[in-house]
């Protein structure tokens, strides 16, 4: 009984400290954007490439952050709500079938932040302390 | 790769330099993938073959690498194509398809070229081995001869409409294709098809095909009785990929126009995941009206070694002969080009499976 509980009790924290980790996440996009706001099923359907458009139209394209960083990890467990592993297969269903391609990647927040500034249809994320004035940051509805 | 397929391979080449504007729009991406496999049987005997290329001797010609490209040429247009060299072609690179898509919205797109042939749950990326359990997918049902089960083909040259739904945890994908598609020593002329998908949380999939078309086939082979005559298929799956238990089955019927021919197929496989451990097994059977087919059952262990490489080993016992007739020696030997010296004939083989 007393595993149990301890087991519990180790669940809860890891929960918690994804959810404090997740809330530093942001989604960002071009000032140009005319969207605010994003719910989170939209944000999966475009970085599972169901998507291709924002929604209310206009191109979208999504960019990653590099396969081992933390950010990534918390992007995909959290929000996309999918293990590395389980990605793999699924990109490269539809890779080697023409069907899409996975997210562009970007190293870090900073070659993000410069690339979204500079790329209209721009869809990235990065942790909201390093947001600058070149990018506008979209609410999750 | 006919005309079609290779006007679009150039028309990639030409255009996607040239289209780059400084983002990702023009970019072009490359991907890859690697099967190293050996399969040997044991008791066919030295000469006969499984599948024209596997013996008591071994082979490796189900070793294969290949390259997929992909560029986004403006907001509605992309091209990909992928080529591949195969141990059963001498590794000779050749194309394997090559289309353009043009994205009118999420809804629906049209893809033009030499396009990967929709019919079956593994069909469209059947090459690349790490996205599924067995070193080979199920014969009863994926073998390409047209003595074979006759279910689905390479890749058609053509058009292919698809209208996409994407519901919060669903996507039901409507796919009309129609055109021209090889077989060995000959074509299906006038294809017509149609695919209807369902997935539920990337975890469930449902589809079902069906194709129609003309076969023209070259005179003075065992094949021409087929030539002028209508080949049509009809196919149904399911997919099952929760987190430990994996499921699939698929069935189908395929005529080639002549009574003899008429064949039902198809296959279970269940499997359970032990962490990065995937012991499986699978039933599969081919049965022909003229009498010939096969039963085989498949026991294989997929372990992940890496996020991208895969280690798998099967062993697969093939009985010979259908359910309309089990006299092996008046009406064929299944897959083999023979009868092998034994009715139960054991296959086994090792891959290595690597996607980059």
């Amino acid at each position: 009984m007393k595993i149990h509980v301890n087991m519990l009790m180790m669940v809860v924290l890891i929960f918690a400290a994804t959810v404090a980790h997740a809330d530093e996440v942001v989604l960002i996009v071009n000032p140009a954007n005319s969207l605010s706001e994003i719910t989170l099923k939209d944000v999966k359907k475009i970085y599972l490439g169901k998507n291709k458009f924002f929604p209310g139209g206009g191109k979208v394209i999504a960019a990653d952050q590099v396969e081992k960083s933390m950010i990534r990890k918390i992007f995909y467990e959290v929000m996309i709500d999918k293990s590395a592993a389980k990605l793999k297969t699924y990109w490269s269903k539809r890779i080697f079938t023409g069907k899409g391609t996975p997210p562009i990647i970007k190293k870090d927040d900073e070659a993000m932040l410069a690339w979204v500034a500079e790329q209209p249809l721009a869809l990235g994320y990065v942790y909201r302390k390093s947001v600058n004035d070149s990018v506008k940051v979209l609410n999750l509805k | 790769m006919n005309k079609l397929g290779r006007f679009c391979i150039a028309t990639l080449w030409v255009v996607a330099p040239f289209s780059a504007s400084g983002g990702e729009i023009g970019e072009i991406q490359w991907h890859g993938f690697l099967t190293g496999a050996y399969l040997a049987t044991s008791g066919s005997g030295e000469d006969i073959h499984y599948t024209g290329d596997i013996s008591d001797n071994g082979t490796t010609k189900d070793t294969r690498l290949g390259l997929t490209v992909t560029t986004q040429v403006d907001e509605k247009w992309r091209f990909a194509a992928q080529m591949k060299a195969k141990g059963v072609e001498d590794f000779q690179m050749e194309m394997d398809w090559a289309y353009a898509t043009y994205d009118y919205s999420d809804g629906f797109a049209v893809n033009v070229g030499e396009i990967k042939y929709p019919v079956g749950l593994y069909n469209e990326y059947i090459e690349v081995g790490y996205t599924y359990p067995w070193i080979r997918a199920p014969e009863t049902f994926y073998n390409l001869d047209t003595f074979g089960p006759n279910m689905t083909r390479i890749s058609y040259s053509g058009v292919g409409l698809v209208f996409t739904s994407v519901g919060d945890e669903s996507e039901t994908d409507f796919n009309i294709f129609g055109g021209l598609l090889d077989v060995p020593d000959g074509h299906v002329n006038q294809l017509i098809g149609a695919k209807l998908g369902f997935n539920w949380a990337d975890m469930l999939r449902l589809q079902i095909s069906v194709t129609t078309g003309l076969m023209e086939i070259e005179d003075d082979l065992p094949r021409a009785a087929m030539n002028g005559e209508r080949h049509t298929s009809f196919s149904a799956g399911i997919g099952l990929d929760m987190e430990s238990f994996v499921f699939s089955a698929e069935i189908g019927t395929a005529s080639m126009g002549v009574d003899d021919m008429e064949t039902t197929t198809g296959y279970a496989m269940m499997g359970y995941r032990f962490g990065d451990f995937m012991p499986h097994v699978t039933y599969g059977h081919w049965d022909v009206k003229g009498g010939w087919g096969q039963k085989d059952i498949t026991l294989g262990l997929r372990t992940e070694l890496t996020s991208n490489t895969a280690l798998k080993i099967d062993v697969k016992q093939v009985k010979q002969g259908g359910k309309y007739n089990n006299d092996v020696e008046e009406n064929g030997y299944g897959l083999f080009n023979e009868k092998p010296e034994e009715d139960k004939v054991l296959i086994y083989g090792v891959a290595l499976e690597l996607v980059f």
